[in-house]
């Protein structure tokens, strides 16, 4: 060794005694020396850590700069007012919330009553019944279930559902624009989320307690019902919750079908009254507001209040997992409790003595009462009071003598009805979503041309194409690419590879978690109050991009720690044992490997925020730009906004709509199959 | 395996890459012109003059090297936008309002409102103050007013359209007249929702712009006091009270693009496309 190179490992000795910043700020070195004099292995692991840290400043300046606009509403409106004031007139200087937030959990209340037991459904019979073959056709589709934007749902909601429900209820739909309208695209929306998520859970259930069941004589329905979901409730509570978070969260295609009357249904279950959601109120309102005014300090302050919501429900559902993991004994219980949990305990502890023993009787009568009351509130819509009430007993009656029924008909004759009518279940949501793609291609077929994709569109819109919109769909895409690639993998993968069980590690998790259960209107709102209007940018390409790139990492994060995590130990164990350093096996082993899964992930977030509308509608997109260029500091046409404007501004332009929508679901559909063949080839070579 | 994952990156990154290179080199050089000399202009405001100023955009790009990129919001963020920067130009379907008097505005057009009906309601011409006792839920039911037995369904725009301001403006002169029941109504954000809610509900009545006059459907414009909606009668004063003016707000010290688009929209070629949108263009005497 040379003294040269002795003095510099003496050094790198300091460095790793003393750590890094002290041993800097002593000696008075630039951290620009100290970052070269660093290791790789501690350079890369900075440069992972530094990513993480940004993830999580994202968050805490969304909540900031969330906070501080809604700081005036709060001062001058004061926050129980808000909360509990009944009119939301801004023109004249009414800002009660309550018809708002009450509007968001009805149309979310609504959609998972539907969507729940359908998802599960599905859940089921992919599980239970489905055949390798159909489940690996379900399954992607599911995902491009999922994938479909936003405003697409709105659109088909618009020319579909809404007249289709004026001719079933003529005389009980004054508008066509409901509740109704809003619960059933939003429990569509749902469902791939509740069906994945809780097929999951299903799927995650050890096969011991399923062949003990069978073991015992039950029939695969019986071993699915009594066993595998009763150890499965935890999950399929989070999908539920999870669902809920989404669907509070839903902006475009809620505004779009609900009718936007800030009013409480009359009755409280009349659904088919018109309501206002929290989303919708700022995605309407936002626009007219004048930056500054109370109004617009006012819509903050809803958002915020939606924040708190969604937040609290994500929370719940991490909670509920947590728990039910503890209670399996999958991770240890915590070695000490919160001082709370402490106070709480005898009390918690008691209830559940009590709720063990009288639970099944209380679930029973937990069922009935849901089904009176769910049966008397529709039906005293139609025929009043007493009707409801004599359809309300009917109904439970029905669900009594059917359970009667399945009784005498035998367990095996139960199955075989229960699978067959969630086989037809299936069918119905296949088929929903086969009309959806079939109604958008169908009548999109006439408006398509040389002509509407290479010109600008003419005439607002209703005459000429989207040329200057497919440019700056694409444009946003790549953008939002190159932002959110490097920052979501490498913070992926120092979760999966460095986090150990450090304060810093939970807080990032936490954040993360935080940030995927996000509403992408608040990202929208972020991008405007931070890029538009506090750096001055106005309406650009890049602030479309940042916005966007913000909202996708969470979930980039999440699928590259999957992937990540996936790869076997003993590839990684083999590495280091002949030899390799930490960061070595990392880029060299595991990342390769891991590769497939990353991009695939990667692929799926970016083609679900190019279809986004709520976070570029206030930083990015405008209305007509005939003109194309790459510009980072113009503002452009995205093909999701123009949707809603054309649907909104020119009702007359049937033809471009429906075309529009196609492009945007082409591009969608391109994307998603991208990634199930990577995955596919992928899958194929690597043999674990 | 890891090799040709790593061709399949590789390959990824470079092609990323070549086309966002040759995009840039492409069109690096115009956007570059574009922000050197400033002959881009960004229009903002009310949804009412938005279809109006695209058509302008359309033919005034034709024989300039000016970029016109335009969005909506309403009234409200005209000035605002104006101010800050955001925006070039304002888009205003109303007077401006003392607070906005410290910016320059231009009348471009005139414009009246129309009310209009959905199907079944038996109705063709209603007095201003029928229209205000419906909307403040007086009159609940078409024979009230002379039409069919059928439930009067109206729809409103949002708070903040100018539209509405207009309409709400002249209802207000009618005594006793209030809002209180507009949260039982479906608010729409635009003109065309407007249209295609009222088209698809039975019985509503809603209003809009008379430049949408051409795209009603089904819908029935009617006459308020016996007077049609049309140019010549908002020229002539005769539908006064549901007239306004289009207006263009600039800074004080336009930029020559900005200029230059606002006098053309000011002549003889400008004024027709007023004219052929439905909407009613200035009279000679009155441009500048």
């Amino acid at each position: 060794m040379t003294p040269d190179e002795q003095s510099v490992f003496k050094d790198k000795l300091a460095i790793d005694q003393d750590g890094i910043i002290e041993k800097g700020l002593i000696a008075g070195i630039s951290p620009r020396s100290i970052y070269n004099r660093l290791k790789t292995e501690d350079r890369a692991k900075l440069i992972l850590t530094a990513t993480v840290v940004i993830t999580v400043a994202v968050l805490f300046f969304i909540i900031l700069f969330i906070s501080y606009n809604s700081l005036d509403a709060i001062t001058q409106i004061g926050m129980w007012e808000f909360l509990t004031g009944a009119s939301w007139s801004p023109g004249s200087g009414a800002y009660g919330a309550s018809s708002l937030i009450v509007g968001t959990f009805l149309v979310t209340g609504g959609a998972i009553l539907f969507a729940l037991p359908v998802g599960l459904g599905v859940a089921i019979y992919i599980n239970d019944v489905a055949s390798p073959r159909v489940k690996s056709v379900l399954k992607p589709l599911c995902e491009l279930f999922a994938g479909i934007p936003s405003v697409v749902y709105g659109f088909l909601g618009i020319v579909v559902l809404v007249p289709l429900l004026l001719d079933i209820f003529p005389n009980h739909l004054s508008y066509g624009y409901s509740w109704l309208a809003g619960s059933l695209v939003l429990g569509i929306m749902a469902l791939p989320t509740i069906i994945s998520v809780s097929q999951d859970s299903l799927a995650a259930v050890p096969r011991s307690y399923r062949e003990a069941s069978m073991a015992m004589g039950a029939t695969k329905w019986e071993t699915t019902r009594k066993v595998v979901m009763h150890s499965a409730v935890s999950g399929i509570a989070a999908a539920a919750i999870l669902g809920i978070g989404r669907a509070i969260g839903e902006t475009m295609a809620v505004m779009m079908v609900t009718g936007n009357a800030a009013n409480f249904p009359e009755p409280l279950w009349n659904i088919f009254d018109r309501v206002r959601t929290l989303t919708g109120s700022i995605a309407l309102e936002m626009g007219e507001s004048v930056h500054g005014s109370l109004h617009y300090s006012a819509l903050f302050l809803l958002a915020l209040v939606l924040l708190v919501i969604v937040l609290t429900v994500n929370l719940s559902a991490r909670r509920i997992v947590r728990r039910t993991k503890m209670k399996m004994g999958e991770i240890a219980k915590p070695s000490r409790e919160t001082k709370i949990a402490q106070m709480m305990s005898p009390i918690t502890k008691s209830f559940e003595a009590v709720s063990d023993r009288y639970k099944e009787t209380a679930v029973k009568i937990a069922i009935y009462a849901f089904i009176f009351a769910f049966a008397f509130m529709i039906s005293s819509l139609f025929i009043g009071t007493y009707g409801g009430l004599a359809i309300g007993v009917l109904a439970a009656t029905i669900l009594f003598i059917s359970k009667k029924l399945s009784k005498m008909l035998g367990p095996k004759h139960v199955q075989k009805v229960v699978y067959s009518s969630l086989g037809v279940v299936v069918l119905a949501v296949v088929a929903i979503l086969v009309v959806f793609l079939a109604i958008i291609f169908v009548r999109g077929m006439p408006a398509m041309s040389m002509d509407f994709i290479t010109s600008p569109p003419s005439h607002s819109g209703a005459e000429g194409g989207i040329w200057p919109a497919i440019v700056g769909t694409l444009e946003l895409m790549l953008g939002t690419a190159l932002i959110a690639f490097p920052l979501g993998v490498c913070s992926g993968v120092y979760m999966s590879q460095y986090a150990k069980d450090s304060k810093f590690v939970r807080v990032a998790r936490q954040a993360i978690d935080a940030l995927k259960g996000t509403p992408s209107i608040i990202f929208g709102l972020f991008g405007m109050s931070m890029l538009v209007i506090m750096f001055g940018w106005g309406y650009s390409l890049i602030g479309g991009c940042i916005t966007l790139a913000l909202m996708v990492l969470p979930t980039i994060i999440k699928t590259t720690e999957e992937a990540v995590s996936a790869v076997p130990a003993e590839l990684s164990e083999a590495s280091a044992a002949m030899g390799a350093s930490k960061w070595q096996t990392i880029s060299k082993v595991v990342l390769p490997a891991a590769m497939g899964g990353v991009i695939t992930g990667f692929i799926l977030s970016v083609g679900r925020a190019i279809g986004e509308t709520a976070p570029i509608m206030f930083t990015a997109a405008v209305a007509f730009k005939t003109t194309v260029g790459f510009a980072l500091f113009e503002p452009i046409m995205a093909l999701p906004y123009h949707l809603y404007y054309l649907v909104s501004e020119v009702p007359g332009a049937t033809d471009n709509q429906y075309g529009t929508a196609m492009v945007l679901m082409m591009i969608v559909i391109v994307l998603f199959a991208a990634a199930s063949l990577i995955r596919r080839t992928y899958n194929k070579k690597v043999g674990w | 395996m890891e090799s040709k994952t790593q061709m399949i990156i590789a390959v990824l990154l470079t092609a990323v890459i070549c086309i966002a290179g040759t995009y840039v080199l492409i069109n690096g050089n115009s956007g570059g012109n574009n922000n050197s000399n400033n002959v881009s202009i960004v229009a903002t405001g009310s949804t009412t003059v938005m279809p109006l100023m695209t058509e302008f955009q359309e033919e005034f790009e034709k024989h300039s090297k000016v970029t016109i990129s335009i969005s909506g919001g309403g009234s409200g963020v005209a000035a605002p936008g104006v101010r800050n920067g955001s925006a070039d130009i304002g888009m205003l379907s109303r007077d401006p309002t003392a607070t906005e008097r410290d910016l320059r505005s231009l009348i471009i057009a005139k414009d009246g409102v129309v009310v209009i009906v959905g199907a079944n309601t038996g109705v063709t011409n209603l007095t201003l103050e029928q229209i205000a006792k419906i909307y403040q839920g007086e009159y609940t039911n078409w024979n009230q007013v002379g039409g069919t037995d059928q439930a009067i369904r109206p729809v409103i725009r949002e708070d903040g359209s100018g539209t509405r301001d207009c309409i709400d403006t002249a209802m207000k002169t009618v005594a006793g007249f209030n809002t209180n029941n507009y949260n039982n109504y479906p608010s729409q954000s635009s003109t065309g929702s407007m249209i295609s809610s009222v088209t698809g509900t039975q019985g509503s009545i809603g209003y809009v712009n008379l430049g949408a006059i051409k795209d009603l459907g089904s819908a029935t414009p009617l006459t308020v006091n016996g007077v049609q909606a049309t140019p010549e009668n908002v020229i002539n004063g005769s539908y006064a009270s549901l007239s306004r003016n289009l207006v263009l707000l600039t800074g004080n010290n336009p930029s020559t693009a900005t200029q230059s688009f606002l006098n053309w929209i000011m002549s003889a070629q400008g004024q027709a496309i007023v004219e052929a949108e439905g909407f009613v263009p200035l009279p000679k005497t009155d441009r500048p």
